[in-house]
Formats: structure tokens, sequence, C-alpha cells
């Protein structure tokens, strides 16, 4: 074979690489522990102390949490651009993240005017991010679906009314928004993990595994659809099936990405392309290797994020915006002189 | 190679066989049977419905008025698994821009990518249609005719290993086989699906515009003409000059191979 590395190599190598930048992530912060402090705290959740609050309260919620979002981007982008049939595409391209950004929004904005909602509710964002990012997937599924057909084409058009659509909606948001509301509100749409806790992690931990055992059980059929929508029916695995999994399991986690995170670009682009890059585009192999390569990236970012201008924060969108757009736009170049887009032998 | 089989007479039969599709009569009233161990030729004029009745034997569409039977039962009762088990596809157009590797492509006809025997029937496919050199190859990369052959080897796989779980003849369906070959492989390729036909009695269909192939390698011809037949029996009976000028609206002579089979050529 001439990839550049096998793939049960690649995979193991993205484990190690999430276990390196994990401790990273664990040991950068304002607060600086020594090494000893460090393991010390990381073996004793219970114990009180500055070290262990640090290391439990703050540290290790982000961490998952950025693992768990740039797990499910990566993922979802990988299993979008199969059902476009475009490694361009993005789950972003079909409303889910503005609908989920949107539903978001519209909480942080009215949810205190709300009367039956609780003080505090911390699950009405995720839920919201949710159920805005599957209404307008539902939409457009249903709007680009006749006699049983998925006219993908429609869906990325319907997608694109939809996200001016939703656009507008956020814009008008922002306009009735109070000021305390308005920062939380630009902070969020930028792209940030500075509000994670451990609920938000216990919120994406089950939809990241429930997305990769559903998406993973279509990888065949996503393969063979490349080749055409019959190809699938021809081999005896069902379309709508899988078109409906895709679909469902993309809102249900980039709905609940968002809705945590705010909206983070370019994720749901690169890592599926780098894998492709370094092992080809089996889905049965890109699928779990763009979930790890987006959870290194996102930790990565996240950690710069927390890092280059301590103590304050930079919004991760932006890190992963102005990383990720030069380093497409190199990946562009670089494969349109070799004449192919995401291949491991350009 | 299949040791028993029960008899059928018709491995597949349609029965006044009507398709509309975007409100226009595709196909109407069609009869067809198909026997085990014979090779079929579709042939007819651009927008006959040629790609249509295939795809309506494959099992999609599903006929608007009519009956497809295969093995004497209603296509429409067919699982998917078990109809990819009887019946192996090449669509007319395939279009894959993802960078696979033609051995990628090939085992993508793979029905049980980990059975004992899928390496060995992966490199026998690859051998029969001269990809063996390509494997490693990317896909999109490839000449149009190389591509074609990969499809070909991809759906031949199906039908082998098909066959082997089924232990029963298996059918493919072939749109346009030949598109892109040279003379060589266009020549092999019917050589190894008609070879399919007379040692495993397996059944084949294919859309052909080449009618001098279609008469030398097809046991019969079928001549569709805006969705209906026009002609149907063994090559000698269909090509007639008379009923092929009405039929393609142009001029053409029916000449005799000196092998025996019909030779169509253009002009008086």
């Amino acid at each position: 074979m001439n990839q550049p590395i096998g793939r049960p190599a690649l995979l193991g190598l993205l484990w190690l690489t999430l276990v390196l930048c994990a401790i990273w992530a664990l040991r950068q912060g304002v607060y600086s522990l020594s090494w000893a402090e460090w393991w010390q705290a990381l073996h004793s959740p219970g114990a009180t102390g500055v070290a262990t609050q640090v290391v439990w309260e703050l540290r290790l919620p982000r961490l998952l949490l950025a693992a768990l979002v740039g797990a499910i981007l990566g993922l979802c982008g990988a299993a979008m651009q199969g059902l476009f049939r475009n490694p361009l595409a993005d789950p972003a391209l079909i409303g889910v993240s503005s609908g989920a950004a949107l539903a978001s929004v519209m909480v942080i904005v009215l949810g205190s005017s709300l009367a039956f909602v609780p003080e505090n509710a911390f699950w009405l964002r995720p839920l919201a991010g949710f159920l805005g990012g599957v209404a307008v997937t539902w939409f457009i599924y249903r709007f680009a679906s006749r006699y049983g057909r998925t006219d993908i084409g429609v869906m990325l058009l319907a997608g694109v009314a939809v996200n001016a659509m939703a656009g507008a909606g956020m814009g008008l948001m922002s306009y009735l928004a109070s000021d305390q509301a308005l920062r939380q509100l630009t902070y969020w749409t930028l792209g940030s993990l500075s509000q994670a806790d451990w609920a938000q992690v216990g919120l994406l931990l089950p939809v990241l595994i429930g997305a990769l055992l559903g998406l993973m059980s279509y990888a065949r059929a996503l393969n063979l659809f490349l080749m055409g929508d019959r190809v699938v029916t021809h081999l005896g695995l069902s379309l709508p099936a899988m078109k409906r999994a895709v679909v469902l399991w993309t809102a249900l986690g980039v709905g609940a990405a968002v809705s945590v995170s705010g909206v983070i670009g370019f994720v749901g682009l690169v890592a599926p392309h780098l894998v492709r890059l370094l092992i080809g585009p089996d889905h049965r192999w890109l699928l779990p290797a763009s979930a790890l390569m987006g959870a290194c990236l996102v930790v990565v970012a996240d950690t710069l994020a927390r890092g280059l201008a301590a103590p304050a924060e930079l919004p991760l969108g932006i890190i992963m915006a102005a990383v990720g757009g030069p380093f497409f736009l190199w990946l562009l170049w670089r494969h349109l002189r070799g004449g192919l887009l995401g291949g491991p032998h350009a | 190679m299949p040791e028993t089989h029960p008899i059928h007479n018709h491995l597949m039969q349609t029965q006044a066989l009507s398709v509309r599709l975007g409100g226009k009569l595709r196909l109407s009233g069609v009869d067809l049977t198909l026997k085990p161990g014979e090779c079929l030729a579709v042939i007819g004029p651009n927008g006959a419905g040629k790609s249509t009745l295939l795809e309506c034997l494959s099992g999609d569409p599903a006929p608007d008025s009519g009956e497809i039977r295969l093995r004497d039962r209603p296509l429409a009762d067919w699982s998917p698994e078990a109809l990819a088990q009887v019946r192996a596809v090449l669509p007319q157009r395939t279009e894959l821009t993802f960078p696979f590797t033609v051995r990628e492509v090939v085992a993508m006809g793979l029905l049980w990518p980990k059975a004992a025997d899928a390496q060995a029937l992966l490199s026998d496919a690859l051998t029969r249609f001269a990809l063996s050199e390509l494997a490693e190859r990317v896909y999109p990369t490839l000449s149009g005719g190389e591509q074609q052959r990969a499809q070909l080897a991809r759906v031949w796989l199906q039908f082998q290993q098909g066959q082997l779980s089924t232990k029963q003849p298996g059918l493919v369906i072939l749109d346009e086989p030949l598109a892109h070959l040279d003379m060589r492989y266009q020549r092999q390729c019917l050589q190894t699906f008609q070879a399919a036909c007379r040692d495993a009695n397996a059944a084949v269909v294919m859309v052909l515009h080449d009618l001098q192939l279609a008469a030398q390698y097809a046991d019969r011809l079928l001549l569709l003409d805006q969705g209906e037949v026009r002609a149907e029996g063994a090559p000698s009976e269909v090509l007639k000059a008379a009923t092929l000028q009405a039929v393609y609206q142009c001029p053409l002579t029916v000449l005799t191979h000196p092998s025996g089979w019909p030779l169509v050529v253009p002009g008086d």
C-alpha cells in the first residue's frame, strides 16, 4: 500500500497524541503546579485544596469537553462529507450549526424572561441547541425528500437559505439583547469552552458514543454511496436508512457540541481531511480516526486559547479560524497542484 | 461452482411492465423472460428505455404496473440482502471522486469482506479484468477504460461471492459494460460473462450499443424503442435492415460475417 502509514498504526498514534496533548493541557494554566503536586491532585479527586480543585473542577472537565467537542465535530464532518460526496462539506452547510446556534442564542437572550424556566437551568442551552439543530436538519431533510428519495443538492441549497434566515434571527436577537446577554452572546458566538463543567461532559459523552456507533454501522454504506445512490442498494444495504442515520446523528452531535461550545469552525473540515491524507477515504477507518484527530485539534487549540494571553482567555473559535483557515488554504493549494482533493497519494 | 440447483424455467420474468418517470411513460408493456445460462442483450436507440428497464430489473424503481418475478418470487418481496446475493448490477455511470485505490473499489463488491475466501476472490477478480498492476493506483486518476474495468471487477466479485453463498446460479445486470473499453477488453469482458453463463448457468442482461458484439455474444436480443419491445429473439431474427432502419432512423445495411453472425453497417 502506498499510504504513508498503516491504518491501525494511525489510530494508535492518534490515541498516543491525544494522551500527550491531554497531559500538556492539564499541566497548562494560570495556577502553576509542580509535577508532584499535579500527580497528587490527579489521584485524589476527593481531596480539599487548591491543586485538587484546579485539576478536578477546572482543567479536567474542560479538557474532556474539548476532546468530546473535537471528536464529535471531526466525526460528524467526515460523515457529512460522505453524505454530500464532497470533501469540502461541513455540518454548518446544511444548517445544523446555525439552527443550534440560533436556538442557543434565543435561550441566552430570552431565557430569563420566560416564566417557566427555572433559575440557572444549565441544561436549557444544550437542550435548545440540540433541538434547534435537529429541527433545522429535519426540516431540510424533509424539504429535499420526495418519493422516498433525498436530493442532496436540494438539501445543500435549502441549507444555504436556512443559514441566511438563522443569521437574520441571530442578528435580531443581538439587537434585542441586554448588555450582559450581549457580552455572553458575543463570546459564545466566537466559540469558547470557558463554561465547561462536568454536567456538559456527561451530556456530550453519550452523544459521542451514540454517534460513533450509529455512524460506524453505516461506514460500508457510505463507501458505496460515494459511487452513486443505487450502488448502496445493489449491494443489499438500505439507502434511506443510511441517509437518515447520517442526518440524525450529525444533527444530534453538532447540535449538542454547538450548544456547549458555540460555533467552532474548521474542525469538521480539517480533521477528516488530514486523516484522508494519511490513510485514505475508507469510512470504516476515516470515522474513528477523524474523531480522534478532531479531539487532538480542539484540545491543542483550547490549551492555546487559555495560555496565549493568560490570565485573559482568547475565544477558541478565533484560534481555530486563525490557524485552521491558512492551514486549509495551504492544503487546497497543495492538492490543486497535485490535481486531487483529499487523497493520500497526490 | 454451483453443484445443485432447482430447475427454474425462468430465472427472471416480467409481465406487462410499465414505468412512468417524471410524468413520462418510459416503459410500456414489456414482457421479458430470462432463463438460467442465458445471455440477453438489450439494444435500441438513445432514450429507448434500456437503462430504465435494467434499473427496474435491479429493483429500483418499482414498476408502476406489471410484475417482475425473480426465481418465481415477486421482486418486491425480496429483501435487499437476499437480492444482493442473487444479482449484481453495473450502473451506467459511477462517479467516484474520493481517492480510493483500485483494490478498495473492487473490494466494495464483497458482500462479506471478512469471509475466508474474500481475499482469494478479490485477487481473482483483479486478475480477470487485468487490474493486478493497477491495484494500488488511485481510482480517480485512472483512464475511463481502466475505471470501467475496476467497476466490472467489482460487479464480478459480488456475483461470484453471491453464487458461492447461495449455491445457485446468479444474475448479472450490466448497463453498457463496454463503455470506454478498447477492442481487446470489450472482447475479454464479454467472454468472461459469457463463460459465466455457459459454465455456471448464470444469466446476464446487458445494454449494448455495439450491434456486432451483441450479435456475436448474446443468445438473444431485445430491441427497445420508445419504451416498447419492437423485436425479440435470436440475433439473426432481430437484426433485420427494415426493423433497424425504422427504429434507429438512419440508413443501414445488414451483412453477414464470415463466421455467420449478422453485421450491421451504417449507410445504404
